[in-house]
């Protein structure tokens, strides 16, 4: 598991956020690790971004082993954007990654989250608000590095839905990412996805 | 003469992609592995690659560093554009199942905030025996024969947004390969001939 997320880990520091406006989106992954990473090629995600303070929080949940186990991946920063797509109407962009290299190691990440911009309700506590972000989320994570003469990769594409439930509850609570992100944790180990 | 200054603007993003890290050049010594395939790409409006797209994938693993031929049919004719080599990372690692996956990849540099840009190239493929040259003997190689990858970019300069997403799956081009390193062509040459190659078929070339 710690293959499966070493783009996420090799970024920044986890950073708890003060206030937020959170948006939930789950969906499967496909995954693409050497041999020996004990991990399975189908992997779910929780994915939570604040948009307001440019983070995303990631948790990976999935069977091994016949085990339940989940992988909470901390709370990184990362660059938003947005920009017009065929057809009409824009795509939200979120981005990170690091680059480092001393030859002839090399380490290189890069995480990419795209979606068509729509309207989503995001809490509906003393009005209903709604904001112009992605229903659904494509998502490549790459890393690949050499130390010593070893490789390595790791290669995660998701296909994430707009969690409209789990958000409208997160905002109306008033919780931040962090909080969002606790509480899904927690929910995953009440429903049996043991914390590494 | 906007749209012809909206189509270098076009080409000079393409070549960036392409040319990520880029220091093109003839290289003095190459094996060359070449591929073929097609590709698909999301991104902004007038971007020069369509929607889907064919391609000649040329890697010289001794000296790090890939070519493209992209080429497609649209507007009623046959394009090519032929990117620069560009240098990247190598490595192998072991695969589930055994056997190795050979990795190429690029990283961008991180840029001054409030602009932005993430840019990698990754292609992996299985390792297997593959033929590249019969010169005086058989030389094999133990490089993939498929390669699937593409380029990622995510950038905002001066506030304006822009994403390409292009994936790629290609497949190793036995006599081409042979005959180009029995000819001893370097990847630069090689992207020449493929491009005449092109050119013969009825594809122009796209220059900015």
């Amino acid at each position: 598991m710690k293959k499966l997320l070493l783009a996420l880990a090799l970024l920044l520091p986890a950073v708890a956020t003060s206030q937020a406006e959170v948006l939930i989106y789950k969906g499967p992954s496909s995954v693409r690790v050497p041999a020996g990473s004990a991990t399975p090629t189908k992997v779910d995600f929780f994915v939570l971004f604040d948009l307001a303070t440019k983070k995303l929080a990631t948790i990976a949940f999935f069977k091994f082993d016949g085990e339940k186990k989940q992988s909470p991946g901390g709370i990184l920063d990362i660059d938003i954007t947005t920009a017009p797509i065929l057809g009409g109407g824009t795509a939200r962009i979120l981005a990170g990654g690091s680059v480092s290299s001393t030859p002839p190691d090399f380490n290189r990440s890069i995480i990419y989250f795209r979606g068509t911009q729509k309207s989503v309700v995001v809490k509906d506590a003393g009005g209903e608000i709604t904001r112009n972000e992605p229903l659904f989320i494509s998502s490549t994570i790459l890393g690949a590095s050499e130390s010593s003469g070893m490789g390595s990769f790791g290669e995660l594409r998701m296909r994430l839905n707009f969690n409209k439930a789990a958000t409208v509850r997160a905002n109306n609570d008033g919780l931040t990412l962090q909080q969002a992100f606790d509480k899904i944790s927690a929910d995953l180990v009440d429903k049996g996805y043991a914390l590494p | 003469m906007a749209a012809r200054g909206a189509a270098k603007a076009r080409m000079k993003k393409f070549l960036f992609l392409l040319g990520l890290l880029a220091l093109s050049g003839a290289t003095s010594h190459a094996e060359v592995l070449i591929y073929k395939g097609k590709g698909t790409t999301v991104t902004i409006p007038g971007f020069i690659i369509p929607p889907k797209f064919d391609a000649y994938f040329i890697a010289d693993i001794l000296n790090k560093q890939i070519g493209l031929v992209v080429f497609f049919k649209g507007n009623g004719g046959k394009s090519q554009i032929q990117g620069a080599p560009f240098p990247l990372d190598t490595t192998t690692a072991p695969v589930e199942g055994g056997g190795n996956a050979r990795i190429l990849v690029t990283g961008s540099t991180p840029q001054p905030a409030p602009n932005f840009t993430y840019s990698s190239t990754f292609f992996r493929g299985i390792q297997k025996p593959i033929l590249v040259s019969t010169g005086t003997v058989d030389i094999t190689r133990n490089e993939p024969r498929v390669f699937k990858g593409g380029v990622t970019n995510a950038s905002e300069n001066s506030g304006k947004g822009d994403f390409v997403d292009l994936r790629l799956s290609v497949f190793y081009q036995q006599l081409r390969t042979v005959k180009a390193n029995n000819d001893t062509r370097t990847l630069e040459q090689t992207l020449d001939d493929l491009s005449a190659e092109l050119t013969d078929k009825g594809y122009a070339v796209i220059t900015p």
